[in-house]
């Protein structure tokens, strides 16, 4: 306790920077999880979350004593983890790619324009893919007829699907990922390149073992987030555009569409705040596990 | 600030790549371009669809170049004064809001990636914790109405966002790419933390900051929850309520069994909606974009 | 950065409800049973009216009071207008003024368990069986109706038939006045009169006439569909739409889940039917039936997955026949189809069973009005929905402004003058007997809108009055729901062959679906049996 205070005042200049950032996390992001107590509980409205009854497990029941949770857990973490790749992968490229370019509007415009998606919201996005992919007058199928190919039944081939979201959430999210790409590049020191340069190296080397290795802080710290997510599947996104489609089910429904539709009659929050919990609890269990591994690998690069 | 990266062995020869260095540029060009034209072009359906008429969207759908074109659906949006006062609310609360949060949580920030404080994996720990675990809706709205009184302010749309821990963890990262020659130099010089910041540490952190500003900006933006949920006064109505309102209007009127052909088009309204939210934020970013420079040089630490 | 999304949300602000009132000491939530607090008695306090005033009795001596009710919907353009002339005429009679606070239907659920449970100062507010009746009166938010009506809501009671009352009850007690002025849905299939006209059909009356205008359609029109439904909708699904007209077997969803008809009433003999377990010949029949619709392509191949509406498919001429809840087409609806097609006209096929006694109704309303049990001026409250029921009251909040919105056209028929209308109806006051018409609709329509507003058309189903609580269930309830929507939209749309699919939806489903009928047939005993 003595050390703690010593280290307090010793270092009072640099703690007291962090008292705002703490004061607001406490208030308005720990206080608010003592709503996570329902799940354990059976929620009466008049009662309160404190004066409502313990429910111990019950409200997990229903989720665990099917089947199906092995699968959506299975499907929610598969996904999480093609988009957290090739999010970072087309990421990376763009970063690096616009970071050679030279002609500066061309950079502008490029930088500006793979922003765009970002704004589109999962609704307007899931109309696209259905005028991309219809049955009726699906803009594919035209192409393909056009080239004298078989028209294909998308909406009724679930293992496409997970090709189609991961394209579509590359598309939505890279150019968003890029911009924090892009300013650490920005803050790289020129030294690094100069020297490098003067020894032969081509632009591609350069990339490849400068660029690249430099932006590792960034790289992990954003995987490490998503990893902590990954239980989480994207509702907005799957519900947009798979929606209630029972045929697409297999390959894309995710512990969060699921337990919507399990609960939509009923209402039941209790119930659906085991599910958040669930996917908490795995999450947190995820993301120490992965942080552990990297501090083994190289400590300057964890979480915490 | 920990010891600066060294991304390759000091002896390392550069030998000749596998492409050469001709055909890497071209490549990078032709990837960058159809990427963006893939951004590009669901954009430009949408805005120029939101202008279409109602047979143009009836007949076409989102068509290429819209058969006919109308400012019926932003005029349909852009009535009455209501519209100004909702502008004016939004952009009240994310200046305020990005300010805040950026002086919140960059500090926050610095202090988490110091490597003289010993409690850091601690301190990140916790920070990160609520996001896995999210906002517990019930204690939240308890906190803000009944225990803070905020019910019906613009604080209530505002203080919630502003310590923001994925905004910190990227700040996190980037000051650990800085070298920490920076710091000590400063420190023998006598200068306490404070001063070290924002004298050393702020001047080079512009691309950070422009880009956390620019995440904060949106957030406070884009935001209809909190209004939502703490809003009833219509004064106090940021852009995405008005808008969301504005939609169900319109539903109501064509239910009546009036005129329904004076009517803007539901399908170019909703577009209408996104491209108005949209806008400003389009025309800040190019502006943003010129704090990405490059060139941090060491020489301020060396000698 | 975190939001809650979906259902998570909606449901989310449940909560917050309960620990406002809960951690506030609990002072906030009333006790479900007893007379409510003494602060708000009719008979005690000074700010609501003198107990002895009857409905016609004298009101000047009335105090000043404003009412806030709340309500779901949107506000018109002519909001202001229409509320300054509401109060206008409040106050003079009243000495009364209203205060609406209209929420969009989206955040209804929502904003409404944010003001009970914190206890803001509401004296009218919305609900609905669909929302959460049930669960509010059963913890107390809502005042009990009877004495209330009695002494101040003459017009309230006279303008809703006793069956309406009846079944409309909450174990025994009244805790919302029925809102709705028809005892079943309004339906039919809207098909396009000048395609059929131009292919040389007949008037299209029977579904083998329906069937002949769609093949028709398939084989001579190639760019439109013939026929779509909702795919995403159990109500709006092509068998569920079909069995609802057909009174010969009077098969009806139980409502465990929505309009699903896995577990179903047949005829009025009280029992459930399960059918994994009956494969229901005429259910079964009409599967078969939309399955070879499908396969024909005459349904729309895309019915699972179009993500445009069913009515704006019709209006963009993309379909030819589609399922309505109407009986009638609109004349918004012509004339937007009219912008698309010009020589484009819609007409309706009613497959309703016009035969009084024929269809049964178990007479419950979606919609309610209820006064909060917290409220202060409660009184005030049921004489204003008294006042609400007449008339020319009802014209003005429903219609708008005489002469400037609408005008009356007799009795019972309206037209409009201009777009705007009123600010409520479904929500505050609606009744089968002040509800007007409108003008254009014709005789047809007309003569089926009038049938399904009379109580009297309707055999009584034995059932009336009774709710299902899934709490005992409520596991089943949540795994059968996963189950079945995989296969329910494809099967009852014909987008999966029964053949394949149907096996393979017994063999996940039967086990809860039986453990739901059993529960549902227990509940069903007992009313029937307090009952008798």
């Amino acid at each position: 306790m003595k050390r703690l205070l010593q280290d307090l005042v010793r270092n009072r200049y640099l703690y007291s920077m962090a008292i705002p950032g703490i004061v607001f996390l406490v208030v308005f992001s720990y206080i608010p999880l003592a709503g996570h107590l329902l799940a354990f509980k059976n929620f009466q409205i008049s009662r309160g979350i404190w004066g409502s009854d313990w429910a111990g497990l019950d409200n997990f029941r229903f989720f665990f004593s099917g089947k199906d949770w092995i699968h959506v857990t299975f499907n929610t973490l598969y996904l999480n983890v093609l988009f957290i790749i090739f999010e970072m992968i087309f990421a990376l490229f763009i970063a690096i790619f616009l970071n050679e370019i030279r002609l500066k509007w061309f950079k502008r415009t490029v930088q500006s324009v793979v922003f765009l998606p970002y704004f589109i919201s999962w609704v307007v996005v899931g109309y696209m893919t259905f005028i991309l992919f219809n049955n009726t007058d699906g803009l594919i199928n035209h192409l393909l007829k056009q080239l004298g190919l078989e028209p294909f039944n998308w909406y009724q081939t679930p293992w496409v699907w997970p090709i189609i979201l991961t394209l579509t959430r590359i598309w939505k999210s890279a150019g968003y990922l890029s911009i924090i790409l892009l300013a650490a590049i920005a803050g790289l020191s020129v030294d690094y390149y100069e020297s490098a340069r003067l020894d032969g190296a081509t632009r591609l080397q350069q990339m490849k073992y400068i660029t690249l290795p430099l932006l590792k802080p960034q790289i992990i710290i954003l995987i490490l987030l998503g990893v902590g997510r990954i239980f989480y599947g994207d509702f907005g996104m799957i519900y947009g555009i798979i929606g209630d489609n029972g045929i697409l089910f297999p390959t894309t429904d995710v512990i969060d569409t699921y337990s919507y539709r399990a609960l939509r009659q009923l209402g039941d929050f209790s119930m659906s705040s085991a599910i958040v919990l669930y996917q908490s609890v795995m999450g947190l269990i995820a993301v120490v596990s992965f942080n552990a591994l990297i501090r083994k690998v190289d400590k300057d690069s964890r979480l915490f | 600030m920990n010891h600066p990266i060294v991304p390759v062995a000091p002896e390392r020869k550069w030998r000749g790549g596998g492409l050469s260095e001709r055909a890497v540029m071209p490549l990078i060009g032709l990837f960058l371009i159809l990427f963006a034209l893939a951004c590009l072009f669901p954009f430009w359906l949408m805005v120029v669809n939101s202008f279409a008429g109602t047979r143009s969207l009836a007949l076409n759908g989102y068509a290429i170049w819209p058969s006919e074109l109308t400012l019926k659906s932003y005029r349909f949006l852009l009535q009455g004064k209501q519209m100004f006062t909702s502008y004016g609310v939004t952009a009240t609360v994310t200046i305020a809001g990005t300010v805040a949060g950026l002086v919140v949580t960059a500090l926050f920030a610095y202090v988490l990636a110091h490597p003289k404080n010993r409690y850091g994996g601690l301190l990140s720990f916790m920070t990160y914790v609520p996001m896995i675990f999210g906002s517990g809706l019930v204690g939240f709205y308890l906190l803000v109405v009944r225990w803070l009184h905020l019910k019906d302010t613009l604080w209530a749309l505002v203080l919630p966002y502003i310590m923001n821990p994925f905004y910190a963890f990227i700040f996190v990262s980037f000051y650990r790419s800085l070298p920490h020659e920076l710091n000590e130099s400063a420190t023998v010089d006598g200068a306490n933390e404070w001063v070290i910041f924002f004298k050393i540490i702020r001047p080079i952190s512009t691309p950070v900051i422009a880009t956390i500003g620019l995440f904060y900006a949106l957030q406070y933006w884009n935001d209809w929850w909190l209004s939502l949920l703490f809003v009833d006064n219509s004064d106090l109505y940021p852009l995405q309520l008005l808008l969301r309102q504005l939609m169900s209007q319109m539903q109501l009127t064509s239910l009546n069994h009036g005129n329904v052909l004076t009517l803007p088009p539901a399908e170019g309204v909703k577009l209408a909606t996104v491209c108005l939210t949209i806008g400003p934020i389009i025309f800040v970013y190019p502006l943003v974009q010129k704090y990405f420079v490059k060139g941090l040089t060491l020489g301020s630490v060396k000698g | 950065m975190v939001k809650p999304k979906g259902l998570f949300a909606a449901a989310a602000l449940l909560v917050l409800a309960s620990a406002i009132s809960g951690c506030a000491g609990g002072g906030n939530a009333p006790e479900a049973s007893g007379s409510g607090s003494s602060t708000s008695a009719p008979s005690g306090s000074a700010s609501s009216a003198p107990s002895g005033s009857a409905s016609s009795g004298d009101k000047s001596s009335l105090d000043p009071v404003t009412l806030k009710v709340v309500v779901p919907g949107g506000k018109g353009a002519n909001f202001d207008e229409v509320l300054a002339e509401v109060n206008k005429r409040l106050k003079a009679e009243l000495n009364t003024t209203v205060e609406f606070t209209i929420i969009d239907f989206a955040d209804i659920v929502q904003k409404t368990n944010v003001m009970l449970s914190s206890g803001e100062n509401v004296d009218l507010i919305f609900d609905a069986p669909w929302l959460h009746l049930d669960s509010m009166a059963a913890q107390g938010y809502y005042e009990e109706l009877t004495d209330l009506l009695n002494k101040y809501g003459q017009n309230v009671l006279k303008t809703r038939p006793q069956q309406m009352w009846d079944a409309n009850k909450i174990n025994g007690s009244i805790y919302g006045v029925p809102l709705g002025a028809a005892y079943t849905q309004a339906r039919s299939i809207f098909i396009r009169k000048d395609l059929r006209e131009k292919l040389n059909l007949p008037a299209v009356k029977t579904l083998d006439d329906l069937k002949t205008y769609l093949y028709a359609v398939r084989d001579k029109e190639p760019g439109i569909t013939p026929l779509i439904a909702g795919g995403d909708d159990v109500t709006y699904s092509w068998v569920n739409w079909l069995i609802r007209d057909d009174t010969s077997v009077n098969i009806r969803p139980t409502n465990v889940f929505g309009a699903s008809l896995m577990l179903y009433y047949k005829g009025n003999d009280g029992k459930v039917y399960n059918f994994f377990d009956t494969q229901e010949p005429k259910i079964w029949s009409n599967i078969q039936d939309v399955r070879k619709l499908f396969a024909d392509k005459v349904m729309s191949q895309d019915v699972l997955t179009n993500k445009t509406s069913q009515a704006d498919m019709m209006l963009q001429s993309k379909v030819a026949a589609s399922p309505q809840m109407a009986f009638g087409i609109p004349k918004p609806f012509n004339d937007q189809l009219k912008q698309v097609v010009p020589d484009g006209e819609f007409e309706a096929v009613r497959l309703f069973d016009l035969t009084p006694g024929a269809n049964l109704s178990n007479f419950k309303m979606d919609n309610f009005i209820s006064i909060v049990k917290a409220s202060k001026h409660k009184d005030r409250a049921m004489m204003f929905l008294d006042w609400a029921n007449r008339q020319e009251n009802y014209d003005l909040l429903e219609h708008g402004i005489e002469g400037k919105n609408w005008k009356a056209v007799g009795e019972h028929q309206y037209d409009t003058l201009n777009n705007d209308g009123g600010i409520v109806s479904f929500q505050l006051m609606l009744n089968p007997t002040l509800e007007r018409d409108w003008v254009g609709t014709d005789e047809e329509t007309l003569k089926y809108n009038q049938f399904i507003a009379k109580a009297d058309n309707f055999q009584k189903d034995i059932l009336t009055g009774f709710t299902f609580d899934p709490t005992p269930v409520k596991n089943e309830v949540a795994q059968f729901s996963t189950i079945q929507a995989k296969y329910y939209n494809g099967l009852f749309n014909g987008a999966l062959d029964p053949d394949d699919y149907f096996a393979k939806f017994k063999a996940e489903g039967e086990a809860p679906l039986k453990q739901i009928q059993n529960e549902l047939q227990k509940q069903i005993d007992d009313f029937l049996a307090k009952k008798s």
